[in-house]
């Protein structure tokens, strides 16, 4: 346990000469090729396969809102099925933007370098970051996971013990149960649904957070760049100051471009996720089934992960980017004879201070206070 | 075998009263301290083992009284007031590192031979201000503690007490204590009443103590930090005096660049600011300087020459020789420096003490939202009220405490704008107006302290926990 314990938290890894930036985005190689990066298999199939995933998705969503066409309308029934829609919305949400994206996501990683190298900045750090989304990511897998094993154990062992055949989630859908053959197809289509959800949104994850992580060590390595421009000589303070400019302007770009493609996906998981937060905990305290009460912690919990997860890497995010306008306070300006390169500083600490993160519709930058004014 | 007594700098040398006092109530700070480390250690854990049995005992009794809705209340109350004590106690100790990092950031400083003056002026004024707040801070704890003991010998000392049995509250005789709370000895009458008694009135003191002194210790950094502000505030008018054009208003220009040549300290340059404001015709003064030319003398340079960056007369246009030039320099420099140490400074107290402030706003909402509750239940003066009040009071104290001077921080950090502009940057060189500008961009964002990025210190903060505790009490009397 101590051995596993140290190997997740080990920070420290100075012999590492250099990281893939790639181990960031992919959470297996597995999952990424059913997110269908894998460039090499036809296209058809590609589309197939997400129109599968996607309509898949969402008739279980729409299934999950039968129940307000039931006779007897019972909130608990309705609450618990449009928590799953939501859920699967938002999944499908940002599944859909990363598969409509592609190219663009393609061309992002193209103006990363492949590796970081062992100068560039503290290796160290960047192993840290590294670990620090591979973390978040594995807790959630096996989150999810578990409670996808639990709420499926349930019913198995319901029909092995008792022989009775329950639905999981408890007969919200109205499905008929007395034929044993439509049971377990049945069943066994909820299951498959409910690993492609976990599938995708894992994946799904991986590849936004991960790139939200990518961008923020370049953020970081162009305030070191800043940082370095101390104690040069007047030419090349001159031209190093002219890259540091130009990778400036590259990573507005591909700020620019990241909130361009994740745009619906943090709308969408923001409203979804507040919803299903005051729903679920008004839920908590009304009912009485103990079942029906995990359950919705369940969900309470999980949607409150997504949205801290949203705010805590958009907080990263934001940081770095203001860490550039510190790098270049830190460049050794006062030391500098010549006025004009001075001038030309103030323009370029004026268009730093144009904070990127990632916003809702470019209104609020999504930070930690968000969470705060959320929970 | 004699001792030599270290010599402490910078921000250890303030506060070293403060961090005495803590040492001595038994916070895990054990560097600053001549003598043998492990009894220190061992007070330290005793008084942590000490602390943790009451505040346990506290738990059990709470754990033991959950039928009855008001004693719940009253006792979760109790429970989260001790725990910003433990919490404070135990963060210190695992944080250690943070305070002594944070402590060292100000070692060393930089220093010039004409802002010293006003350098040392600020320190001690910073200095006065910390040993008032910790002098006060001491004193009120003190003061509310032998007011808790004082309380608890008037009114009836009960609890109530729901009788399953014949499913109605009845009222159950308590010891006379401060805290109640289970003990595994009875404590109703007796020796182990006084044991009790002394062992809450020890636990009480020092427990408000340790949460309040550490709270005192990030307040007198934040404090430091302003003062150093002021100072900065202070030396940017002098500094502009000192890259002056000569095609203003100077009176005592000669003067003023023989005593820079003569390396005097900057005494002269004030004087005449203060002279000059005495008069009441200030635009009088200019414009009848401007038609003597006696006092420019030979390095008069017309307006509209136009500015030679290359420098050909060996000279900048503002007609200040190599050596001014220079002195200009430095002095900006000396700014900048200072300047970026009071950045690394406030980044390290919100990156040691952030956490604390977020789990104390953690425990203060939830703490304020009960006793919202229970002062709807107030009906006169009694005893009870007085506890109520006397914890609302309390708690709002020491948020109040740490967003004021967050706040001030905020306020000092973005007013340096306002001071570079404010000052007459147009009679300075051109080096001087580009150090202005670049000053003027970066002090656009101020400085903050973050309780761990979730929220910033400052008033607002308070403000909207305030208004939170009283829309909670309205809703409660309505309710009623």
């Amino acid at each position: 346990m101590k051995k596993i314990l140290k190997k997740i938290f080990s920070f420290r890894n100075l012999h590492m000469d250099e990281i893939k930036t790639i181990d960031f985005i992919k959470f297996s190689s597995f999952y990424w090729k059913i997110l269908m990066f894998n460039r090499q298999s036809t296209s058809s199939v590609n589309n197939l396969l997400y129109l599968l995933i996607v309509v898949n998705i969402g008739i279980y969503g729409i299934c999950s809102c039968s129940c307000i066409f039931d006779d007897e309308f019972n909130t608990n029934k309705f609450a618990l099925g449009a928590s799953f829609c939501s859920t699967f919305a938002i999944v499908n949400t940002i599944y859909s933007c990363i598969y409509w994206n592609q190219e663009k996501i393609e061309n992002i990683l193209k103006e990363i370098p492949e590796t970081h190298k062992k100068n560039e900045i503290e290796i160290h750090e960047i192993d840290k970051q590294l670990k620090l989304v591979k973390f978040v990511i594995n807790n959630l897998y096996y989150m999810v996971f578990s409670s996808i094993i639990f709420l499926f154990g349930y019913p198995l062992r319901e029909f092995i013990v008792n022989y009775r055949k329950a639905y999981p989630f408890f007969d919200i859908f109205s499905f008929p149960t007395e034929n044993n053959f439509i049971y377990f197809g049945i069943f066994l289509w909820i299951f498959i649904s409910h690993l492609m959800h976990l599938i995708v949104m894992i994946g799904s994850y991986n590849i936004f957070f991960g790139l939200i992580t990518m961008i923020s060590i370049e953020f970081q390595k162009l305030n070191k760049m800043f940082n370095d421009l101390k104690g040069k000589n007047a030419i090349d303070f001159n031209s190093l100051l002219k890259v540091c400019i130009n990778r400036q302007n590259e990573l507005s770009e591909i700020a620019e471009k990241l909130q361009e493609i994740f745009a619906p996906t943090v709308v969408v998981k923001f409203i979804l996720s507040s919803f299903l937060i005051c729903f679920t905990a008004f839920q908590c305290s009304t009912t009485k089934d103990p079942m029906q009460l995990i359950l919705n912690i369940l969900f309470c919990i999980f949607s409150m992960t997504q949205i801290f997860l949203l705010c805590f890497f958009g907080q990263i995010f934001r940081d770095s980017s203001s860490s550039v306008i510190d790098g270049i306070y830190d460049c050794g300006w006062e030391n500098l004879e010549n006025q004009k390169m001075k001038r030309c500083l103030i323009l370029v600490l004026r268009k730093a201070q144009n904070v990127k993160g990632i916003s809702i519709m470019n209104i609020w930058i999504i930070t930690l206070n968000q969470f705060e004014s959320v929970s | 075998m004699q001792v030599q007594q270290p010599k402490y700098t910078g921000l250890v040398a303030d506060l070293l009263p403060n961090i005495r006092i803590m040492q001595a109530i038994g916070h895990f700070i054990f560097r600053y301290i001549t003598g043998p480390i492990l009894i220190r250690k061992l007070y330290s854990s005793v008084t942590l083992v000490l602390f943790l049995f009451q505040f346990v005992c506290i738990l059990i009794n709470l754990g033991a009284n959950t039928d009855e809705v008001s004693e719940l209340t009253a006792n979760t109350i109790t429970a989260l007031f001790f725990t910003h004590c433990i919490t404070k106690f135990i963060y210190v100790a695992l944080n250690a590192e943070g305070v002594y990092r944070t402590m060292g950031i100000w070692n060393q400083s930089n220093t010039h031979p004409l802002f010293a003056e006003s350098d040392a002026r600020y320190h001690s004024i910073a200095l006065s201000k910390m040993r008032r707040l910790l002098f006060l801070v001491t004193l009120t704890t003190c003061m509310i503690a032998v007011f808790w003991t004082t309380l608890t010998f008037f009114g009836d000392s009960t609890k109530l007490w729901k009788d399953k049995v014949a499913n109605e509250t009845i009222v159950v005789d308590i010891p006379r204590l401060m805290i109640k709370s289970w003990y595994p000895w009875n404590s109703m009458s007796g020796t182990f009443y006084y044991i009790s008694l002394a062992f809450q009135l020890y636990y009480i003191l020092f427990s408000m103590l340790q949460a309040n002194l550490s709270d005192v210790l990030f307040c007198s950094w934040v404090l430091f930090c302003c003062e150093q502000l002021q100072h900065l505030k202070g030396i940017m008018r002098p500094l502009m005096e000192l890259s002056a054009t000569l095609d203003t208003y100077r009176p005592n220009s000669a003067a003023l660049f023989r005593s820079i040549s003569a390396g005097s300290k900057s005494e002269l340059i004030l004087n005449d600011e203060m002279e000059n404001e005495k008069n009441s015709n200030y635009d009088m003064n200019i414009s009848a300087i401007y038609s003597t030319k006696a006092d420019w003398g030979a390095q008069y340079r017309a307006p509209t020459t136009l500015q030679n960056f290359n420098g050909m007369n060996g000279s900048n246009p503002n007609g200040l020789t190599k050596k001014q030039e220079l002195m200009v320099r430095s002095a900006i420099k000396y700014w900048v420096e200072r300047h970026k140490h009071v950045v690394r400074l406030v980044s390290a107290i919100g990156d040691t003490y952030g956490l604390a402030l977020l789990l104390h706003m953690l425990t203060s909402t939830i703490m304020l939202t009960l006793l919202a509750y229970q002062a709807t239940k107030i009906d006169g003066i009694t005893v009870f009220a007085l506890g109520v009040i006397g914890y609302l009071l309390y708690a709002l104290a020491q948020i109040f405490l740490f967003c004021i001077f967050g706040n001030r921080l905020i306020e000092e950090s973005s007013s340096v704008m306002e001071a570079a502009y404010s000052c007459h940057w147009y009679d300075g060189s051109e080096e001087a107006k580009t150090f202005v500008q670049i000053v003027c961009q970066q002090c656009q964002k101020a400085m903050t302290i973050s309780g761990a990025k979730f929220f910033t210190v400052s008033l607002d903060l308070f403000a909207s926990v305030l208004g939170a505790c009283v829309t909670y009490f309205m809703v409660l009397v309505q309710l009623k």
